[in-house]
C-alpha cells in the first residue's frame, strides 16, 4: 500500500517542476535549400532522462538536435519550421532570445572543442558572459563543474594548464563541464564518444548516468550497445529517400523488446545494414 | 626538411621498378628539385650582389659610419642612414598601425557577418585593391591627398601622406592572409562558444580572435614586410628630404626611396653606399622574418 502510493507520486510530478527539462517537439521539419532533411517529428523527451536519438547516417538526428539550441541557424540554407517547447517558450519562434536558450541548453560537440587557451580560461570566459563577475564565486563554480564530471581529482590544481593538453577522453570532460557552467535544464550530446577510445567512453558514460539526475540529456549516437547501455528512453530515425523521420519512439525496453516495427526489430538487433 | 630523405629513397625504388609512372614521377622530382634550387640561388645571388656592391664603403667608411653618422652626403664621404632607417620604420608602422586593425576587422567581416554574396564582392573589392600597380596609389596620394595635407600643414609631402597611402596598400594583404588565417580554425570552435550562450561579438573577440593569434600576427608581419619594402608610392608622396621623422608633417626619405633616387646618377662609392642602403634593408626584412618564426615557429602554415 505504501509503495504503491510512493509509486504513484513519482508518476505525477509536483507542478512547476515537472515540465522544466522537458522538451516538446511538434511538427518539426527541416530543410537545407532544396532538400527536406526531417519530416514531421513529434516527440515528447522526458525530463532528467537520458534520450538516445538513433538511426542510420543522414536521417536528422544531429538536425534535430541542433534546432533544440538553434544552432541550426548557422548552416546556410538551413530552415527549420514547427514548434519546441521547454517549458512555455517555443524555441524555434522567430524572436526567441537566443542567448538566454543556449545557457538553458547545453551542447557538446563529437570532436571535443575545447578553447586553446588554460583550463580557467575556458570557464572564466563563459562564466563572465554567464554574469559571474567575482572572482571567488568563478573559482568556487568552476570546481563544482569539475566535480561534477570526475576531473578536479585529475586537473583539480592544474587549472592554468592548457586545455589542449589534456587527453582526448579528458577533454571531453572538460567540455561537459563547461557546458554545465551555466546550469542547463538540458545536455545536447552529438556523438559525445565517437571519438574516444573504450576506457574514456565508460567514463563519460558513467558520468551521464551521473548527470540525468539534474540534467536532461539527448545523446545521438550510433553506437546500440551504447544506447542500450545508458538510454531510459529512445527514438530510432529512419530515412526515405533522403529525408528523415521518426520512426519510433519509447523506452529503450520497449524498443529492444517490444517492437512496433519490423525495422526496428530488425536495426536494434543488427539485421539491416 | 624532414622530407627529403624519404623523396630520394622513394626515387630510387621506383627506378628500379621502372614502370612508366615511376619515370613520370622521378621527371616530376627532378623538375620540383631544380625549381627549389632556382629559388635559393636567385635569393643567393641578390645578396651576394648586394655584398660584393657594398663592400667599397665598408671597407672605405667602415660600417660605424653607416650606424653612426649624422647626415648622408654620400659624395662629401658622410654616409649617416639612421634618418633614412628611422623613416623607413616610422611610415612603415604608422601604416601597420592603421592597417593592421582594420585588416583584422575586414577580415572578421568576411568570414563571420557578411553573407555569401557579400563576403565574395568584399574579396573582390580587396583583391582589386592589391593588384592596384603602386606608382597609381602615388599618383592619387601625390595629386589628392598632398595638396590636402598641404591646406592644412604646409609643404604636404609627408611622413603622413606615406603612412595612409602605404596603409591603403597594405590593407588588403593583411586582410586577404587574416581571413585565410580564420578559415583554417577548426567552426567547432566558433560554434562551440556560440553554443555556450556566447554573442557572436563576445565568440570573436575572445575566443576566435585570439585562438588565432598566430596566423593574424603573421598577416600583419607580411604587410609590414610590404611596407618596409615599397618604393614607388612612398619615393611620390614623402617629399624625398633626408631627415629625422619628427613630425607627421616632416619630409622624409625612406631607404628604398633613396635607393631609387640616387641610383642613376651614384658612382664609386656613393653607388656603393647604396649598396649598403639596400643590405640593411634586407636586413630589417630578414630580422622581421626572424622574430615572426621566434614567436609563430617555423611549423606555423602561414609562415
Amino acid at each position: 500500500m505504501n509503495i504503491q502510493t510512493t509509486g504513484a507520486a513519482k508518476a505525477v510530478p509536483p507542478p512547476g517542476r515537472g515540465e522544466e527539462g522537458r522538451i516538446r517537439v511538434e511538427n518539426v521539419n527541416v530543410a537545407y535549400g532544396a532538400i527536406k532533411a526531417l519530416s514531421d517529428v513529434t516527440l515528447s523527451i522526458p525530463p532528467r532522462r537520458i534520450t538516445a536519438l538513433i538511426g542510420p547516417s543522414g536521417c536528422g538526428k544531429t538536425s534535430l538536435l541542433t534546432c533544440v539550441n538553434r544552432l541550426i541557424d548557422l548552416i546556410p540554407g538551413a530552415n527549420a519550421t514547427g514548434r519546441i517547447f521547454l517549458r512555455k517558450t517555443d524555441v524555434l519562434a522567430r524572436d526567441a532570445d537566443l542567448l538566454r536558450l543556449r545557457k538553458r541548453v547545453g551542447m557538446v560537440f563529437q570532436k571535443p572543442n575545447p578553447f586553446p587557451f588554460s583550463i580557467r580560461r575556458n570557464f572564466d570566459i563563459v562564466l563572465t558572459e554567464f554574469g559571474v563577475r567575482r572572482r571567488d564565486d568563478r573559482e568556487k563554480r568552476i570546481d563544482e563543474c569539475l566535480r561534477a564530471v570526475g576531473l578536479h581529482t585529475e586537473i583539480g590544481h592544474r587549472l592554468d594548464m592548457s586545455a589542449c593538453a589534456l587527453s582526448g577522453g579528458q577533454q571531453q570532460r572538460l567540455c561537459i563541464a563547461r557546458a554545465l557552467a551555466t546550469r542547463p535544464e538540458i545536455l545536447l550530446l552529438d556523438e559525445p564518444c565517437s571519438a574516444l577510445d573504450p576506457m574514456s567512453t565508460m567514463t563519460i558514460e558513467r558520468l551521464l548516468l551521473d548527470l540525468k539526475d539534474s540534467v536532461t540529456l539527448v545523446i545521438v549516437t550510433h553506437n546500440l550497445s551504447q544506447a542500450r547501455r545508458i538510454a531510459d528512453e529512445c527514438a530510432l530515425f529512419w530515412t526515405e529517400c533522403g529525408t528523415g523521420y521518426l520512426l519510433e519512439h519509447g523506452t529503450m525496453a520497449d524498443l529492444t523488446d517490444r517492437p512496433k516495427n519490423q525495422v526496428t526489430a530488425d536495426y536494434l538487433h543488427g539485421r539491416v545494414a | 626538411m624532414t622530407s627529403f630523405p624519404s623523396i630520394i629513397s622513394r626515387r630510387r625504388r621506383i627506378r628500379w621498378h621502372g614502370t612508366p609512372n615511376a619515370l613520370k614521377d622521378a621527371v616530376f622530382v627532378v623538375v620540383l628539385w631544380a625549381s627549389g634550387v632556382l629559388a635559393i640561388g636567385a635569393m643567393a645571388g641578390v645578396l651576394i650582389v648586394l655584398a660584393i656592391g657594398s663592400a667599397p664603403a665598408l671597407s672605405q667608411a667602415g660600417l660605424a659610419a653607416f650606424v653612426l653618422g649624422a647626415d648622408w652626403y654620400p659624395t662629401a664621404g658622410e654616409f649617416g642612414l639612421v634618418a633614412m632607417v628611422a623613416a623607413t620604420l616610422a611610415v612603415s608602422a604608422g601604416a601597420l598601425l592603421v592597417a593592421g586593425p582594420l585588416g583584422i576587422l575586414c577580415a572578421v567581416y568576411i568570414r563571420y557577418y557578411a553573407g555569401d554574396l557579400a563576403g565574395a564582392a568584399f574579396r573582390v573589392v580587396l583583391m582589386t585593391l592589391a593588384a592596384i600597380p603602386s606608382v597609381v596609389y602615388g599618383l592619387w596620394g601625390m595629386t589628392v591627398l598632398v595638396p590636402h595635407i598641404a591646406a592644412w600643414q604646409p609643404p604636404g609631402t609627408s611622413l603622413l601622406a606615406g603612412v595612409v597611402v602605404l596603409s591603403i596598400m597594405v590593407l588588403p594583404t593583411v586582410a586577404v592572409l587574416a581571413e585565410a588565417g580564420l578559415r583554417q580554425l577548426p567552426s567547432s570552435l566558433y560554434l562551440g562558444s556560440l553554443a555556450l550562450g556566447c554573442a557572436r561579438h563576445a565568440a570573436i573577440k575572445r575566443i576566435v580572435l585570439p585562438s588565432a593569434k598566430g596566423p593574424v600576427a603573421a598577416a600583419c608581419m607580411l604587410g609590414l614586410a610590404r611596407a618596409l619594402g615599397e618604393t614607388m608610392a612612398v619615393l611620390m608622396v614623402v617629399g624625398n628630404a633626408v631627415a629625422m621623422p619628427d613630425s607627421p608633417f616632416a619630409s622624409v626619405r625612406t631607404l628604398p626611396a633613396n635607393i631609387a633616387l640616387e641610383m642613376a646618377y651614384a658612382i664609386d662609392v656613393h653607388r656603393s653606399a647604396l649598396f649598403v642602403s639596400g643590405l640593411v634593408l634586407m636586413a630589417m626584412v630578414g630580422l622581421l622574418l626572424a622574430m615572426r618564426w621566434y614567436w609563430g615557429g617555423p611549423d606555423d602554415p602561414q609562415f
